[in-house]
């Protein structure tokens, strides 16, 4: 595994690393998709292509080393990239929840551990007008399970990409894992919530620009140097990008490209 | 101990990193006057546990990305010590701890608090109290007490002050004093209900060219201020300082990275 920076230049100067667009623009005004309580606003502006899988031979992972490009929207909006872990879906009319994963187990600090994240909601697709509400039952960042959220309202005719950052039970700040997503209320519901976990890697400035896409900041940040942020990214991983902050109706994009180092293997 | 960036790389392969990505919305907090700080302070309160080790004993920030959705905050990711506690009804001071010695570079450091933060942990019913602190200084001098000597004033909080308000009371310790290492007393003047607690901090990273909903990449390895290392246990708070209006809810966000080494 690479250890030093010239280990990481000689394995770019052997052909290990692989460039990515990060880019995408969700359909329109973006509000927030849950409209009680939340830790504010995170849509999902777009994803990179999942990492290969399986990896390219003499690959044991994947390491963003820099990242960079121009996010524009209406209103300053800082980009997060993360890798975008899918807790599962919830569909508002059948009211089934289908479980895909949960935050993945590492080793951190010498401890083998399942990793946690605060709890992002993300609109799979457009809402209804009456959506009613969801509760959401998860595992706690120390392994509580059964937490519930309480009943969530979800925001009607909000649009695809629409998201929010869930408030947790008491004191709870992230979530290993979500078990259980319920609908309730509203009026014939139509849609699917997305529940993701994210693993940072990192953050890209903006400015407002005067509409989306047609102007904007480009910026640009090494994951090695100053701020070394060597994660580990598997085979078939989803780097995404999640807009920070917001007010109403704003408006977004980003056209980014991502870089990224193989790292070898034992 | 980690001494670069190739002992960061090198870290990360040995121990691996321990990162998270954290959020929080608050609702509104008290303005500061210049009886209690000058600077509006608000504190996040969902705080986060170091968790346990094996190999390693100790950590050092490495990356840390913060943004805020005030034009005029400066956030601030901090170890957080309670140092002593104080219910208004009764007037009763329960004491904390003393602030840790940590490890800077190769030497034992008896930190002080540079940062001691009046916290307000559940609302105030009380009109324009004044707090006075009896501390041990950064110099292990007992006995000193806040708004005595020249240039130092008494603090007095705001009415009724909200949950969540952080008042930095820095500027009313004694005079000559730079910061506390532990507290023996905390006294109100009045007051019926509600509870503060007087917090120590010890700033990791923070965000030193506040821009509304920008974030700030803080490079630790090359900030201009002491390298803590947390250990098993450290809570880590989430503070924003400044002209921020402190009436409206404010959202904070957070992705950090650790990585292990031997003490």
């Amino acid at each position: 595994m690479l250890k030093t920076f010239n280990e990481y230049l000689a394995r770019v100067c052997a052909g290990f690393d692989m460039r990515q667009p990060l880019s995408g623009q969700p359909p329109g005004n973006i509000n927030g998709n849950i409209t009680s309580s939340t830790h504010g606003t995170l849509p999902l502006i777009g994803c990179s292509k999942a990492l290969p899988n399986p990896l390219p031979s003499g690959v044991s992972a994947y390491i963003l080393i820099s990242m960079g490009g121009n996010v524009a929207q209406s209103v300053a909006l800082p980009l997060l990239i993360a890798k975008a872990v899918k807790f599962g879906s919830i569909n508002l009319a059948t009211n089934v929840w289908t479980h895909l994963s949960a935050m993945p187990t590492v080793t951190e600090l010498g401890v083998s551990r399942r990793m946690s994240s605060a709890l992002v909601c993300v609109n799979g697709t457009n809402i209804s007008s009456s959506p009613g509400a969801v509760t959401i039952t998860y595992q706690d960042q120390d392994g509580n399970t059964e937490e519930s959220t309480g009943a969530l309202n979800v925001s009607g005719s909000s649009l695809r990409g629409d998201g929010s950052i869930i408030v947790l039970n008491g004191s709870d700040w992230a979530v290993q894992d979500v078990t259980n997503v319920v609908q309730s209320g509203g009026s014939s519901p139509t849609g699917t919530l997305d529940l993701y976990g994210l693993v940072h890697l990192g953050m890209l400035t903006s400015t407002s620009g005067a509409t989306s896409g047609t102007s904007g900041q480009t910026s640009q940040k090494d994951g090695l140097i100053t701020t070394p942020n060597p994660i580990r990214l598997g085979a078939g991983d989803q780097v995404c990008g999640f807009g920070m902050q917001g007010g109403s109706n704003v408006q977004a994009a980003c056209l980014c490209m991502l870089g990224f180092v193989g790292d070898t293997i034992g | 101990m980690i001494k670069d960036s190739n002992g960061v790389l090198k870290a990360a392969v040995t121990y691996g990193l321990w990162s998270r990505f954290w959020a929080q919305q608050t609702g509104a907090s008290s303005s500061a006057t210049v009886d209690c700080g000058g600077v509006h302070g608000r504190r996040f309160d969902r705080t986060i546990t170091v968790p346990s080790m094996s190999g390693c004993n100790q950590a050092l920030l490495t990356n840390c990305d913060m943004s805020c959705g005030d034009a005029n905050c400066t956030p601030h990711f901090c170890i957080e010590y309670t140092l002593g506690t104080l219910a208004i009804s009764g007037n009763v001071f329960s004491a904390g701890v003393t602030m840790p010695i940590k490890k800077i570079g190769s030497v034992n450091v008896q930190t002080a608090a540079l940062k001691p933060v009046l916290v307000v942990t559940t609302v105030l019913a009380a009109t324009l109290p004044t707090i006075t602190v009896t501390y041990t200084n950064q110099d292990g001098q007992s006995g000193r007490v806040t708004g005595t000597g020249t240039g130092s004033t008494p603090i007095i909080l705001p009415t009724n002050a909200a949950v969540n308000s952080a008042f930095d009371i820095a500027p009313h310790l004694q005079s000559g004093d730079t910061g506390i290492q532990s507290v023996q007393d905390i006294d109100t003047s009045g007051g019926t209900s509600g509870a503060l607690a007087l917090m120590g901090l010890l700033p990791l990273a923070y965000n030193p060219a506040a821009k509304q909903h920008g974030p700030v990449h803080i490079p630790p390895l090359a900030l201009s201020m002491p390298q803590y290392r947390v250990v098993t246990g450290d809570r880590l708070a989430m503070y924003i300082f400044g002209g921020f209006t402190p009436g409206n809810s404010i959202n904070a966000k957070c992705g950090f990275a650790f990585a292990g080494e031997v003490g």
